[in-house]
């Protein structure tokens, strides 16, 4: 869909390739620098920002408002009904299912215990897949171990890089999770980041989490 | 015991420090024999404190010999282990370090460290050598003082008590009474002439009072410029043209009209001449 | 307060001693009966006790599941202990160092060595984590070794000028420390999204404790405390001067590289394990310091003890103050340290130092 072409990195673009490659648009997150969002519109390229949004039905209006500054409208309406219908699939298959508690790993070890709190944005994909989450009090991404062993969720989700050193560390080999091998992997590109892709995302999470009913 | 010490030799000894520079010490040639009380005089510079420290191997010479005579048996200076040393000669430097927090207990009872084996407490003779120590000084009132809050004098005292709790024959000491009072530098060359008499320790002291030195040693050596240049009894290095040559001043001998001592004094050229009977010439 | 304190001075060692690790035993019951989850003090108590040899006998715990004695055995103890073990291990190195540089001013981290480890970290969190060895992760393995690497690199350095004087290896410490802090920012310049990752590591946790590390930290911490200690009286001697300790027999040269590697070791394995805490080493040996003096028999000793009583208690205040975000360590014995050196500025102005 785009070619890749190395602009920088996430906090410290270069703005000058950026320039140099005369873009019609450039589509930018909250993380992008007002300075340089700045330098941009003062040479007349027009910069679109691009807010997080708390749960799905704010990525519908995302993708909307993505379709309307490309001008393809129709192409945004198709893939906004396409996850729509996805999403829809799933809470049917998984309507009346008995739900697992589930813990989503962000970070673990070393550098503490992180995951996705309630009131984050793929706290409520994991809801919508048919989830419970255990971190579901939790504001925010910090939880303690202890909190963790107290859950002792059914099911942990974890990225595909992370799950061979979560898997031999020892503070995790206790949880019952742990011991059954119902540690599952998934593509956290799929969760992290909003958009088109979500909807594929719950789909996984839902096919984790209920195995029997997405066969 | 292996701690006696006769004699010290020293010929031609060259110290240099620095390749670049001229040598700190050369051609340093003495013989020092126990028993006596050895005052080491010269000006500043001429290399006392270097020549003392080389006695204690605390630096190393570059050439010459520096050998220790014991039951008439010759060894050179390096061939003797730092406990060995420790055990025949104790030192006090010149700059004591006053601001750690020991007491006066404390830092007297280190030198027994030579003496004691390694996780034992202090034992019996240990502390009775502490205790005498520190009465031969008069600190014992202040053991458990901390050795920060004394006066000059009281420290000096402790630092003395410290090496005669060394319990070695010989003690060096680099400038021991320069920053004292009177009184106190009369205490402290009270005290180690009473360690030689009574003690038969043999002591080595670097002074800058040629009539404190003369008042109290029993022998000297005048320094200048990194070599000795006389050595012996004060008659034949006390002289004038010794002092003049090596202190660049003129001085005047007076004999007490009390008693049986001759005051070395420098001439000031402040001095107004006089006719003065007294003078010896 | 002070004549708590002059009865303090009073006491024989091993009285003090003795104190100080029912203390330390007290603080050590309290860390584990508190933290997150939902279990009462007097729950905990009972989980605790229950695997004590005697006072097991006496305690029912087996009511409240196996979930919960995880917590308190796998999860809070070695935690604990873990605290216990670096906080114990900084103040000792932090005196020790104290004394061999014959400044008050010194601490654990002075050589470089905790810029070694944090350097070595850094490295195994950028190639990716993997199984561990002795009970350390790849992270700790690399952090192990950096700081080994610079404990060998400051001693050559120090060999080959000639000298190993305290100065010169404090020089080459802070040469070398510099060197890798500016290495781990070039690093973190091209890897961005771990900079996180790397400033939590480094700020210091025991958020990851098991008893594998603790079993890592105890061996180090017996090994090197024992040399240390066995060094106490030489180190006193030291102090006095170069010279003086010289003529007293002592092997000043010697003494200080040994010292210096037991203390670097037991640096490497505590930042190994946990993270660059700052202030305890410094702060402890101080306050002990003030009361008991300078003679090393007692310092280090006393220290080791105050040493494991604050950290445990800095820890508890980490995970408990803001639950669920846990406080870096660092932080929270940064913000004891930084006002109380401001206090004893202000009471050294007034003049006023405990008299025997």
């Amino acid at each position: 869909m785009f070619s890749g072409t190395d602009l920088g990195s996430l906090y410290t673009p270069d703005i000058e390739k950026i320039i140099s490659l005369e873009p019609d648009l450039v589509i930018v997150s909250t993380h992008f620098d007002e300075e340089n969002a700045k330098k941009l519109e003062d040479l007349d390229i027009p910069v679109l920002t691009l807010y997080e949004e708390h749960d799905v039905t704010g990525v519908y209006d995302m993708i909307d408002i993505l379709g309307t500054a490309v001008n393809r409208n129709a192409k945004a309406a198709e893939c906004v009904s396409e996850m729509q219908s996805v999403i829809e699939e799933v809470s049917a298959a998984v309507e009346g299912l008995e739900i697992p508690s589930v813990y989503y790993v962000v970070g673990y070890g070393e550098y503490g215990d992180y995951t996705a709190g309630g009131d984050t944005f793929i706290g409520g994909l994991i809801e919508l897949a048919g989830g419970n989450n255990i971190a579901k009090e939790v504001s925010g991404w910090n939880i303690t171990l202890e909190e963790i062993v107290e859950a002792d969720p059914s099911i942990i989700v974890i990225s595909e890089n992370d799950k061979e050193g979560f898997m031999s560390n020892e503070n995790y080999a206790d949880l019952t999770a742990v011991k059954n091998e119902n540690v599952y992997t998934i593509d956290t590109n799929l969760l992290d980041r909003q958009g088109y892709r979500n909807a594929e995302g719950i789909r996984e999470l839902a096919g984790i989490f209920h195995p029997e009913a997405f066969q | 015991m292996g701690n006696n010490l006769d004699k010290i030799q020293i010929n031609g000894l060259v110290w240099q420090p620095d390749k670049n520079a001229e040598p700190v010490l050369s051609d340093v040639n003495a013989m020092l024999h126990s028993g006596s009380f050895y005052g080491i005089l010269g000006p500043n510079g001429a290399g006392k404190s270097s020549f003392v420290r080389q006695l204690l191997r605390l630096q190393m010479r570059n050439s010459g010999e520096l050998a220790f005579e014991q039951n008439g048996i010759k060894k050179d200076i390096n061939s003797i282990t730092r406990e060995q040393l420790a055990g025949m000669i104790s030192f006090l430097p010149q700059s004591i370090v006053s601001d750690v927090d020991f007491t006066v207990y404390d830092v007297v009872a280190m030198g027994r460290e030579p003496h004691r084996k390694r996780f034992t407490p202090l034992n019996r003779e240990d502390r009775d050598k502490i205790e005498e120590a520190m009465k031969f000084t008069n600190c014992y009132h202040l053991k458990d003082r901390r050795i920060q809050f004394l006066s000059g004098g009281e420290r000096q005292r402790v630092m003395i008590a410290r090496t005669i709790a060394q319990d070695t024959p010989w003690i060096i000491l680099d400038e021991p009474v320069s920053s004292l009072d009177m009184k106190h530098q009369y205490d402290v060359m009270l005290v180690l002439e009473r360690l030689r008499t009574e003690k038969e320790k043999t002591i080595i002291a670097i002074l800058h009072d040629i009539n404190l030195a003369s008042a109290f040693c029993s022998r000297f050596i005048l320094m200048k410029e990194g070599s000795v240049y006389a050595a012996g009894p004060a008659k034949e290095v006390l002289t004038r043209q010794n002092l003049k040559e090596v202190y660049d001043m003129e001085f005047d001998f007076i004999k007490s009209p009390e008693h049986d001592r001759i005051y070395i004094t420098a001439k000031y050229k402040t001095d107004i001449r006089r006719n003065n009977s007294n003078e010896i010439k | 307060m002070q004549s708590i304190l002059h009865k303090f001075r009073r006491q024989s060692v091993k009285f003090n001693i003795i104190i100080l690790s029912a203390v330390l035993l007290a603080v050590i019951i309290f860390s584990v009966s508190v933290g997150s989850a939902k279990l009462s003090f007097a729950e905990s108590l009972k989980l605790a006790a229950a695997k004590l040899p005697f006072a097991g006998r006496f305690v029912d715990s087996a009511y409240l599941g196996t979930k919960y004695e995880t917590i308190v055995w796998k999860v809070r103890m070695p935690r604990t202990l873990t605290a216990a073990l670096v906080g114990a291990s900084l103040s000792l190195v932090g005196a020790a160092f104290q004394g061999i540089f014959r400044n008050p001013l010194a601490d654990p981290h002075i050589l470089g060595v905790s810029s070694g480890a944090a350097f070595g970290a850094t490295l195994a969190m950028l190639t990716g984590a993997g199984a561990g060895f002795m009970g350390l992760g790849t992270v700790g393995i690399f952090a192990f070794a950096g700081a080994l690497a610079v404990v060998f690199l400051v001693y050559s350095i120090s060999k080959i000028s000639g000298e190993i004087s305290a100065t010169s290896m404090l020089l080459t410490g802070t040469a070398i420390s510099t060197f890798l802090s500016a290495l781990i920012s070039l690093l973190m310049t091209f890897h961005n999204d771990q900079i996180e990752k790397v400033y939590m590591w480094t700020m210091g946790s025991f958020s990851s404790a098991a008893w594998g590390k603790v079993g890592f930290l105890t061996l180090f911490a017996a090994i090197g405390a024992g040399i240390l200690l066995m060094y106490a009286r030489k180190l006193n001697l030291i102090l006095m001067g170069d010279d003086d300790a010289k003529c007293l027999g002592i092997d000043v040269d010697r003494t200080r590289r040994h010292i210096i590697a037991a203390a670097s070791i037991l640096v490497g394995a505590s930042v190994a394990v946990s993270g660059v805490i700052g202030f305890a080493g410094l702060m402890i040996p101080h306050c002990i310091r003030l009361v008991a003096g300078a003679d090393n028999k007692k310092l280090m000793p006393y220290s080791f003890l105050l040493g494991a009583i604050f950290m445990t208690l800095c820890d508890v205040a980490a995970r408990t103050v803001a639950a669920p975000t846990e406080i870096p360590v660092g932080i929270i014995t940064a913000m004891f340290g930084a006002p109380y050196f401001i206090f004893l500025v202000l009471r050294r102005r007034k003049g006023i130092v405990l008299q025997p």
